[in-house]
């Protein structure tokens, strides 16, 4: 396994494969494992400064992003996220 | 963390609930079902699996009777703001979901997000491959927790 960049349309970059690892309430809509970097502290978010810290989180095609549980928030990554794919051969 | 602890069984019926305005939900273990990646003993050294694209092959499934936090579990994969263990994870929600998040080696819980809210809950599966990561599997100890083996696909 290997942990793969989203593109800049918060997807996987084709020939790669997510592994599998959730779903939403109606089975359809798929989740993978994930991670973000997020700014360490609230602190850090606001002014934009330390450094960041990468947390594990889910990815799916409709999230938009990688989400990911921190400082008991909810954050939606944009930029950065990775997704678990099995890695190539 | 007694203030936030919520017994979903006692009160309605397995169903999740905030317990308190920070929206921390922390479930009993039988308010959710987490058997999801085998049970047996596995050998890091073994042989590999039959279909190495399974993930439930790289699952430690979380039962009774053992501590995956007391196990021998390698590096992990990330590090939290403290610098203590942080392992990818997965738990089921009580709309029938299934969601990604991250389990504390410190805590021993899994947190996820899920509407909008962070859910720890005390039972947890750990994606234990991630990352080169090798785990043992070691006698039982008192826990609620059970692991299982698992080994690095990439040796």
């Amino acid at each position: 396994m290997e942990y793969v960049p989203l593109d800049e349309d918060h997807q996987i970059p084709e020939g790669h494969t997510p592994v599998p690892a959730g779903c939403e309430m109606d089975g359809l809509r798929k989740l993978y494992f994930a991670s973000g970097m997020v700014h360490r502290t609230i602190l850090d978010s606001v002014f934009g400064a330390g450094k960041l810290i990468e947390v594990p989180g889910k990815w799916g095609e409709h999230l938009g992003g990688v989400m990911v549980a921190y400082d008991e928030r909810e954050i939606l990554v944009k930029e950065g996220g990775k997704v678990l794919c099995w890695k190539k051969h | 963390m007694p203030s936030r602890y919520y017994s979903p069984r006692a009160q309605t019926g397995n169903r999740l609930q905030p317990a308190a305005e920070d929206d921390l939900v922390v479930l009993e273990p039988a308010a959710v079902s987490t058997r999801r990646g085998k049970s047996e003993p596995f050998s890091a050294h073994g042989d590999p699996p039959v279909d190495p694209y399974q993930l439930d092959n790289y699952l430690i499934t979380s039962a009774e009777g053992f501590s995956p936090f007391e196990q021998n579990l390698g590096k992990a994969p990330f590090k939290d703001l403290h610098g203590d263990d942080i392992w990818p994870a997965l738990a089921y929600t009580e709309d029938g979901g299934v969601h990604p998040g991250k389990v504390s080696l410190t805590f021993a819980q899994t947190t996820l997000t899920f509407r909008l809210r962070c859910i720890s809950t005390l039972q947890s599966e750990f994606l234990s491959a991630a990352r080169n990561t090798i785990c043992r599997r070691t006698r039982p100890i008192r826990s609620s927790f059970s692991i299982r083996i698992t080994w690095n696909m990439f040796r």
